[in-house]
């Protein structure tokens, strides 16, 4: 890898480039599919290659390529630079980085078992355990259950000197139950509250499969007779399997420095927050404390450096409620004035260009032990909602509409009954402004995702996000069954 | 540089030679291409990439696995064939396993420009550079010209042998005023570099965000929409998935009936309205055959508005005895008449919109989507454009848009990326009733 490396950055070099930086990756993939009593796919993937990102005159260019050796790897550069010169006279503001010093270390996520190792018949006994499982349950008519694995070996050297190696590993299984209403023609689903984490396959040891297949079951046939919600102005008690998709959108996306400087434009968007909202903008209530961080155990942007070198960290984003820091690369960085970036540069393959991707972005549990049932139980009115479901946001994340997987009515203080077709939509202000009761740490989970989206063109990054239950005041809560005159 | 066929094809013929399952099917695909990315009027990024893809999949009795590399070395190829027959070997019977189809005839595509191979980066360089023109200094410009060759080539065991490679050039970007409070958008993809006008295309997108400055605030409600080309092509990916009959037989799409049977026949669209898929369109080619070497055809899926087929996979057709029809990898939506001018001038009040944004599924039973409207919503008066209007959310099913679509215009083609599904599709502008908003946004 070195001499390859070698022979890249030196013929960037040659070539004019006044930085370089390869990653050689081996990206392994394995994907595990069931449904009722059969399996649908059982694949495996590997993906390798290089990609040499160049910096000429302050213009940037990229080459990958699939065929690592030496003459294609030489290749790179001339191509790399070709595009830097192509593009250098539209520059307008030449590129500079933050200063980063030279590092060579070697860095791997901590996991106890081996995904790859373990064999495909455990795996295929497991997804079809959770359909029969699922499907025991009267009522229950379908069930769709997955895992996948992801290995990702990367190798970075950079003209400064750096050079790292790292394997990360990212593991997730998941299943969804449908229930079909001949009768009324009406069908239901409740899906897994399982979400991918930065562990090995012990993850999917420890995990209550069995026990959630016949409960998500149980709910999903239990949706069919739960009353329509009533729209209207509710109080929210999220549990921690759904508001990690909210933090996510409302607080994750907006505070990605490119899209607050416009990078993003085109496709993802911009941001209603502003760079001098540092240090200002009061984002949510008092109680209210985010962190950014790339260190965080067992989460799934956690790594030892970024892709571009940079040392992972945790910094605070939200401290008591306003807004105190940003997700920075080195060039994001430099563009603002800071001496150091924060290390969220990440490309989802060695054929993507490295760009601004979201850190792990965890809401800190309160210090006081409040537990889901005392909050519930200080509660006169309200939804308790748990598990994600639909999703959107606008461009600058403002507006945004939540669904879950299961809703319960809170009345006087407790749970009276499930309610169905309930979403609720809200402003990002209005709504973090709005917390008023944050859980203590045994409410906190970690929830994330494999694939979020970003960039043009597109690429998909891991991310996770842990943050504790909590309450949230006068969110407009509306009912999906009547949002549309389609159906039939 | 992508191989040629005899390339391709010597590289699945190792593939098949090496292996020792019942049954392989080997599938190559790959990519040569490159990108400007820009935005504030620069470019950001910019590349050139080079990558292939060769999927084994192997089979003993019904046991099958698979296994994808990148690497098309003899060693590599022969590493991937023994990985996929591991596989295959400790996976269960598959009780729904079919062997691979045998030789097929495929349509042929024309979906090829060499110009637009080859195209170098100097030349992406200079469209986004018209691009950035065409905008001028009307505001500041963010959006993607790529430029890619791409080929697909199948081989099985049982003598099934396709080649598919096409061309594609794309150009989308976004105006924002200087002051960020009008924002535009315009953008088009086509085989071939030479019809792409970047710089009518930057002056398009300024032209909007100048004209969406200062909106007026409307109350969310049900309002008639002209939807241009790019906010149908928004919707139409949502379809597909559902006009799947195993899904629909099983209870659990919008056209499953009372008691769960597929509904060809029924009226379930507005008589103006057709959706076809067919590889070899002139206007929007696509890849003659899916993952498993069956040949697309040309399919109708509704015609004048009535549900004609649905997309039927291998394993269920002959368990109902329907006829096999793959799912599609292009969704056409035929053109009528009708200009947007027309549809304004025709509309006493409705809203004008450009694009959507962050579509998703709400409710799986009625294809419920919410999402919100994007780089310019403008009102409608009288037959005439009076002013912008502040983004609107909307909770809304393409299923009842379409059911509603009661003027339709000339259809235009839009990219396959990873946000219309993989999809090839053409969208026209259609004007629709009752499209549903339910918030306002003051997202510009």
């Amino acid at each position: 890898m070195r001499d390859l490396a070698d022979v890249a950055l030196d013929a960037a070099r040659a070539r004019g480039a006044s930085y370089a930086d390869i990653r050689i990756n081996r990206h392994r993939t394995q994907s595990i599919q069931a449904r009722e009593e059969r399996l649908t796919q059982v694949q495996d993937a590997e993906s390798f290659g290089a990609g040499l990102r160049v910096l000429v005159d302050g213009a940037w260019g990229f080459a990958a390529s699939s065929r690592v050796e030496k003459a294609e790897v030489g290749g790179l550069a001339a191509r790399a630079v070709a595009v830097a010169r192509a593009d250098r006279p539209l520059q307008r503001r030449p590129v500079t980085l933050s200063a980063l010093r030279p590092v060579q270390d070697v860095w791997q996520t901590p996991i106890t078992k081996d995904p790859f190792r373990v064999p495909i018949e455990p795996k295929v006994e497991l997804l079809l355990s959770i359909c029969r499982a699922a499907l025991e349950v009267k009522g229950a008519s379908f069930c769709d259950a997955s895992m996948s694995f992801a290995r990702e070996e990367k190798f970075f050297a950079s003209s400064d000197g750096t050079v790292i190696e790292q394997s990360l590993v990212r593991s997730y299984a998941t299943f969804l139950v449908t229930s079909v209403h001949r009768e009324s023609g009406g069908f239901q689903t409740r899906r897994s509250l399982a979400r991918p984490v930065g562990m090995g396959y012990e993850y999917i040891d420890s995990y209550p499969w069995l026990v959630e297949a016949r409960s998500a079951a149980e709910e999903a046939v239990l949706k069919h007779e739960a009353p329509r919600v009533q729209p209207g102005r509710k109080t929210l008690v999220l549990h921690p399997s759904h508001l990690w998709l909210t933090i996510h959108e409302s607080i994750g996306h907006p505070t990605e420095l490119d899209r607050i400087l416009g990078l993003e434009a085109n496709f993802a968007g911009t941001s209603f927050v502003r760079l001098e909202d540092r240090g200002r903008l009061r984002f949510a209530s008092e109680i209210v404390n985010i962190a950014g961080d790339r260190t965080q155990e067992g989460a799934l942007a956690t790594a030892g450096y970024d892709d571009e070198g940079v040392a992972c960290g945790r910094w605070p984003m939200i401290e008591d409620g306003v807004l105190v820091d940003f997700q920075t690369t080195r060039e994001l960085a430099a563009s603002i004035g800071e001496s150091a970036s924060r290390g969220c540069c990440h490309a989802d393959s060695w054929e993507s260009v490295p760009f601004q991707r979201m850190p792990n972005i965890s809401m800190q549990p309160g210090s006081r032990e409040i537990t889901v049932d005392e909050m519930i139980a200080t509660t006169e009115e309200g939804i308790y909602i748990v598990g994600d479901g639909s999703f959107s946001i606008d461009q600058q994340r403002y507006n945004f509409q939540f669904g879950g997987q299961t809703f319960w009515e809170i009345r006087d203080g407790r749970i009276t009954r499930m309610l169905r077709d309930v979403a609720y939509q809200s402003n990002t202000l209005d709504f973090w402004r709005g917390c008023d009761l944050v859980g203590g740490p045994s409410t906190y989970e970690l929830g994330g995702t494999f694939t979020d989206g970003k960039g043009e063109p597109s690429q998909s990054n891991p991310v996770s996000h842990g943050c504790p239950a909590a309450r949230f005041r006068g969110v407009d809560v509306l009912s999906t069954s009547r949002g549309s005159g389609a159906g039939k | 540089m992508i191989p040629a066929r005899e390339e391709a094809k010597r590289l699945l013929d190792l593939a098949l030679r090496a292996t020792r399952a019942d049954g392989c099917t080997v599938l190559l695909s790959g990519h040569d291409g490159g990108h400007v990315r820009f935005a504030r009027g620069e470019p950001t990024t910019a590349g050139v990439t080079l990558g292939f893809r060769l999927t084994v999949r192997c089979s003993f009795g019904s046991r099958s696995g698979v296994f994808t590399t990148s690497q098309l070395g003899p060693d590599s190829i022969e590493s991937a064939v023994r990985s996929a027959e591991a596989l295959g070997r400790f996976a269960p019977e598959d009780p729904e396993f079919l062997p691979p189809p045998g030789p097929q005839t495929y349509l042929p595509v024309e979906g090829w420009s060499s110009s637009t191979a080859e195209c170098d980066p100097a030349r992406r360089a200079g469209l986004v550079r018209a691009f950035l023109e065409g905008v001028g200094g009307r505001g500041v410009a963010a959006g993607l010209c790529d430029t890619a060759a791409h080929f697909s080539a199948i081989a099985s065991s049982s003598g099934l042998f396709g080649w598919h490679r096409g061309t594609n050039a794309s150009l989308a970007g976004t105006a924002r005023t200087e002051d960020g409070a009008g924002s535009g958008w315009a953008g088009a993809v086509a085989t071939t570099l030479e019809p792409l006008d970047a710089r009518a295309l930057g002056s398009i997108a300024a032209e909007k965000a100048a004209a969406s400055r200062s909106p007026q605030s409307l109350p969310p409600g049900r309002y008639t929409v002209v939807l241009e080309p790019a906010a149908v092509a928004d919707l139409l990916p949502f379809l597909p998935p559902v006009l799947d009959a195993r899904r629909t037989d099983e209870g659990r799409t919008p056209f499953s009936r009372q008691g769960g049977a597929g509904a060809p026949g029924d009226r379930v669209m507005a008589a103006g309205v057709t959706l076809r898929s067919d590889p070899a369109a002139a206007s929007a080619p696509s890849i003659p055959f899916d993952a498993e070497g069956s040949a697309y055809g040309k399919t109708v899926w509704v015609e004048a508005g009535v549900l004609k087929d649905l997309w039927t996979s291998r394993y269920w057709a002959r368990k109902t005895g329907a006829a096999h029809l793959p799912a599609p990898a292009s969704f056409l939506m035929g053109g009528g008449p009708d200009s947007i001018e027309s549809m304004v001038q025709k509309t006493s009040r409705g809203l004008l919109v450009t694009r959507f944004w962050y579509i998703r599924l709400v409710d799986p039973q009625t294809l419920l989507l919410t999402g919100l409207t994007r780089d310019g919503l403008f009102l409608i008066e009288k037959g005439r454009i009076t002013g912008s209007v502040r983004n609107f959310r909307f909770n809304e099913s393409p299923l009842a848009v379409l059911a509603k679509a009661d003027m339709i215009g000339r259809a235009r083609r839009f990219g396959a990326g990873s946000d219309r599904g993989g999809l090839v599709i053409e969208a026209p502008p259609v004007r629709s009733h009752e499209f549903n908003f339910t918030s306002t946004s003051e997202a510009v």
